[in-house]
């Protein structure tokens, strides 16, 4: 009997399927019986987690942190969502917006932008290749990040796009993964199991999972699923699109051993040859499908660990026994409610920043004496805590960890790159394959900045990546006297020199000067005015400097420099460094 | 004074809570520490953590000298002067009674009590991308992890956290030929070498122009631009501090903490403080002049300026800019060349150090991407040749004044004690007092092995 093989039906289900008008998990989906009313709301939901947190916070006696102000929710929403700071066109109407939704609105205006896919696209490139990519396969990397940019943009079911992701051949997509993994069966169930089970499998390779349940029997009835594949291009040759091929045969077996094993399901039963289809598909079904159960609550740990800093279960891809989760209730409920509402995974961001704890602060409280100004003294009194500040330091942690205030997350070298380029001049294009224009710049930043760590609470940059943000080829075209297009926008005749401080620091961190940054700002402008009509005072050292100024002697130097100096000092911060 | 309390800067008020117990509980609670990190894993370390506590200001460095283009044994350290194969130069006797070096390293033959030459270095990567790769990461090209340099993974190991200079310094310019192996691979970018070259004089500020033939070298981004000057610059620091301050006070976070750490470490590099590590200008010119002008000679007195000043690991490159030992063609000339700004450059490296007291400390290594061929070719050349080679082990941890291993007399092949990169590295590693089966998780979580292979036990002391 011939049976063809064909698309499953449903919109955005690309699975091939046998026999079947759509495919098993699609038609499961349609299925699932509604019981006991469950939350489908994205509100009621989001109600539903900050009530279990705010019991597992009365139960530890933490007192959570208050709400973030608008112009901290505004920034941090941007980030995660967009993965880009907002503008100042932004940043004021958001501010000056009086009705009362004006969160949910924002809300549902970032998950449908375009730079939402854009950054689900970069965070999910990075997750399923994170080694760095060879030059001569940056086209291929370019196609995987289109490829899962579609997938974003057009919403596809999570399970859905797991399944695509999974059974995919096509070079233009995720060819690359399976490139970089060598096409080895037990590189691709590690990661695999991994990304999308939160499973780390990769000891049982050796001998069986010292402290899970995975046999090594188990991890290469896993592998076995990708025993059966072949590489397009077996050269790998730089440049030609990486697609895979599926083959009939190929098996694994226990290293050191002759013994073949079978493909079988994680904590599951055997594939079932005759259900059709090769065995990344019979995978990829098994994946989607209602018997596996890591699939949600992977999915809702990673989405809870990038929009709080701290998944339920930390490392974000490592939910072994041995890692329990903190809340675990919360994460049952939000795995279940995940499957229950087709996994939207816009939806689930939705839910996610919906919550009050999303959007409460990331900052201590103030201290009873208030902020103290700069002083020497009161800063060696506020470093150097007594015992006292040693409690409220656990204080801190303990009430971040309990998600009763924000974690402050590290911003991702794409991040920081994407929110400065406002201020740079174009940069040069290259059309690597067609349609698709790279900036050859943030591809070096981007290289340069990147950070290994898995935790957003880390920051693993070092001395060479401060040098290069304070004297690199960004600071210096963004602080230039040459071209500055920022400052010089700035110079509209029409704007007050207040409005173009508030301008810089709304561009820059999405908010306006407090009291001691404006203070400094002016002590700035009242030394570079003084300084121009006392005629620049010689310095010695700098004897280049006197030649750059050759015949501006007396002339009253232009503000525009402090301008410049104000944006280096505030990209090199901390707080745009950060996600607060 | 910093501005923030800041536990990884010297001069915070925080002691160490360490100093009142006396060595040996010390020890045993840095044993302790060490075998919960299940650092301890090899029987030798107690030995180490015994000498450690016994000098426990000790603290070991490595100076890596880089040969790009991969020069020849024969006309060096491997000298045939009895066969065809051995070329125009004569070999001169050294300080230890019958090993010799060729002519044109006679201040390394005054030296040669303090090297152990292995002659029996055998690998099979031939290419020079190929081969610079395999020597320097220890792992053959085509896998996909992307595997850090030695110099990062020696740089993580001897790291101590009160430094205010990079833990990894890398000066002279990247080889032409390319290959992997100079970047921190996995480890990433926080162990990245900082990359010293040459400056142009236009960077700097005002030196006088009678210096001309004596190149500078700097770190890349050390400065501002040009047209920023001492005010600029104070006042840029200014709003940053400012900034600073009012989000750490409300934001005391890891993250938060660490960006400030790094930036204050940056700036002080800036600043003379550090800076002032690079200034070759402080030496006299006598000295400059002695280590020879160029790149590689300068480079080597950088070198000894960041050992003085604790930074644990410096490579420096000689032939990057241009074919280096690649010679193909008109091998003795060039190999004279590179021979003697070898020697000058290496040669005063190990005088000044072991004037220092800084030599039983430093652990130096002689190393390129392969050999040369044994036969000379038609252009009076020698090409790649991987078979038989030689690299040279110097200084703190080895037992110097020996050669190891033993080519056949037309030089074509290992006689005698093999030796492959991974015993090359673990040798490195065990001078320096650090575990070769140290392990380091890649991205994936995979634990690496800083260099797999066993330690040549004969070149240890």
């Amino acid at each position: 009997m011939v049976r063809s093989v064909i698309r499953c039906k449903r919109p955005h289900c690309f699975l091939l399927i046998v026999g079947l008008a759509v495919c098993r998990p699609c038609h499961a989906n349609a299925l699932q019986p509604a019981t006991n009313a469950p939350v489908t709301d994205a509100a009621e939901m989001a109600n539903r987690i900050d009530e279990l947190l705010q019991a597992s916070w009365g139960m530890q006696q933490i007192t959570p942190a208050e709400q973030a102000d608008d112009a901290t929710f505004l920034r941090r929403l941007s980030l995660d969502l967009n993965g880009i700071t907002p503008t100042v066109m932004e940043v004021r109407e958001f501010l000056n917006d009086d009705r009362p939704n004006k969160r949910r609105r924002l809300i549902e205006r970032s998950l449908q932008s375009p730079r939402y896919a854009t950054h689900m696209a970069n965070l999910w490139r990075d997750i399923l290749v994170p080694t760095d990519i060879d030059p001569g396969q940056l086209a291929n990397a370019i196609s995987l990040q289109n490829w899962l940019r579609e997938q974003f943009a057009d919403n596809v079911p999570y399970d859905a796009f797991v399944a695509n992701f999974l059974s995919e051949s096509d070079a233009a997509g995720p060819g690359l993964f399976y490139t970089t993994l060598e096409l080895k069966p037990e590189k691709l169930a590690a990661r695999t199991s991994q990304v999308f089970l939160g499973i780390q499998m990769q000891c049982a390779e050796c001998h069986d999972h010292p402290f899970d349940d995975w046999s090594q029997e188990d991890f290469w009835g896993y592998a076995a699923f990708f025993a059966q594949l072949e590489p397009s291009d077996p050269m790998r040759r730089p440049n030609v699109p990486q697609g895979v091929i599926d083959l009939n045969e190929g098996e694994v077996t226990v290293p050191g051993t002759d013994t073949v094993v079978p493909p079988r399901y994680p904590g599951g039963r055997l594939a079932n040859a005759a259900e059709g289809g090769s065995r990344r598909l019979q995978l990829s079904i098994w994946m989607a499908s209602r018997d596996n159960p890591f699939l949600p609550r992977a999915a809702v740990n990673r989405a809870w660990g990038q929009m709080f800093g701290r998944g339920l279960v930390e490392p974000i891809d490592d939910m072994s026994l041995q890692h329990t989760p903190s809340h675990p209730e919360l994460l049952d409920e939000l795995a279940d409610y995940f499957a229950r509402t087709g996994f939207d995974l816009r939806n689930l961001y939705r839910t996610l920043a919906l919550t009050q704890a999303y959007q409460l602060s990331s900052a201590a409280p103030r201290s009873a004496s208030g902020t103290a100004p700069d002083t020497e003294e009161n800063n060696a009194t506020q470093r150097v805590r007594g015992d006292n500040d040693r409690s409220s330091a656990d204080e801190f942690l303990t009430t971040t960890r309990a998600f009763a205030r924000m974690n402050v997350k590290t911003l991702r070298a794409d991040q920081i790159y994407d929110s400065l380029k406002r201020f740079l001049s174009a940069s040069t294009g290259r059309e690597l394959i067609p349609g698709t224009t790279i900036d050859e710049r943030r591809l070096q930043f981007v290289d340069r900045m990147r950070s290994q760590t898995k935790s957003l609470r880390d920051y693993e940059r070092g001395a060479a990546q401060a040098l290069m943000m304070m004297n690199g080829g960004e600071a210096r075209e963004m602080t230039s006297k040459q071209k500055r297009h920022f400052t010089v926008a700035l110079m509209s005749p029409l704007l007050s020199d207040d409005d173009r401080i508030d301008a810089i620091f709304l561009a820059s961190i999405s908010r306006f000067p407090n009291d001691a940054e404006s203070e400094t700002v002016q002590q700035m402008l009242d030394a570079q005015d003084g300084a121009g009509e006392r005629e620049r005072p010689r310095i010695d050292k700098e004897p280049s400097i006197i030649r750059a100024n050759a015949g501006s002697n007396g002339q009253v130097l232009d503000r525009r420099e402090v301008y410049g100096d104000m944006l280096w000092a505030i990209v090199n911060s901390a707080e745009f460094m950060l996600n607060h | 004074m910093p501005l923030f309390f800041d536990p990884l800067l010297p001069g915070s008020s925080r002691t160490n809570p360490l100093s009142h117990l006396d060595a040996s509980r010390r020890q045993w609670l840095k044993a302790a520490a060490g075998s919960m990190l299940g650092i301890s894993a090899s029987p030798w370390l107690p030995d180490l953590a015994r000498v450690v506590a016994a000098d426990p200001k000790r603290r070991r460095h490595c100076i890596l000298l880089w040969m790009a283009g991969g020069p020849s044994q024969i006309d060096t350290f491997d000298m045939k002067p009895k066969h065809d194969n051995g070329g125009e130069f004569r070999e001169i006797h050294t300080s230890v009674p019958g090993v010799r070096f060729s002519e044109h390293l006679p201040t390394l033959a005054m030296h040669a009590d303090q090297l152990a030459v292995v002659r029996s270095l055998s690998t099979r990567e031939g290419d020079h991308a190929r081969g610079t790769q395999l020597m320097r990461t220890g792992k053959a090209p085509g896998g996909q992890v992307a595997y850090p340099s030695i110099g990062a993974s020696l740089s993580k190991s001897l790291h101590a956290s009160d430094r205010l200079l990079p833990e990894y310094v890398s000066i002279g310019a990247l080889p032409v030929f390319g290959g992997g192996g100079f970047g921190p691979g996995f480890l990433g970018p926080r162990y990245a070498p900082t990359n010293v070259g040459i400056i142009s004089r236009t960077e700097t500020d005002a030196r006088t122009e009678s210096e001309e033939s004596v190149v500078d070298l700097g770190v890349k981004y050390l400065s501002a631009a040009v047209d920023v000057d001492a005010a600029q610059l104070a006042r840029r620091r200014q709003l940053w501090a400012t900034m600073q301050q009012g989000f750490l006070d409300r934001h005391p976070t890891p993250n938060a903490i660490a960006h400030n750490t790094v930036y204050h470490r940056a700036m002080e590099m800036m600043d003379n403080k550090a800076g002032e590590a690079f200034d070759l200008a402080q030496e006299g010119e006598a000295t400059r002049a002695r280590y020879g002008p160029g790149l590689f000679g300068q480079g080597c007195l950088l070198a000894r300026r960041l050992v003085e000043r604790g930074v644990p690991v410096v490579e420096v490159i000689l032939g990057g800019n241009d074919i280096g030992w690649d010679t193909h063609q008109g091998n003795f000339t060039r190999v004279k060349s590179l021979s003697q700004e070898l020697d000058a450059g290496w040669g005063t490296l190990m005088g000044e150090l072991a004037e220092r007291d800084l030599l039983a400390d430093t652990t130096l290594l002689w190393m390129g991407e392969f050999g040369r061929t044994p036969a000379i070719n038609n252009n009076a050349g020698r090409d790649h040749f991987p078979a038989a080679w030689s690299c040279v082990f110097a200084g703190g941890g080895i037992a110097g004044g020996q050669v190891y291993g033993e080519t056949t007399s037309d030089g074509m092949e290992v006689a005698d004690n093999k030796v492959e990169v991974g015993g090359v590295l673990a040798t490195l590693c065990k001078a320096l007092g650090v575990d070769p089966d140290q392990e380091n998780e890649t991205q994936d979580g995979r634990p690496i092995k800083i260099a797999e292979g066993d330690a040549i036990e004969p070149l240890l002391s």
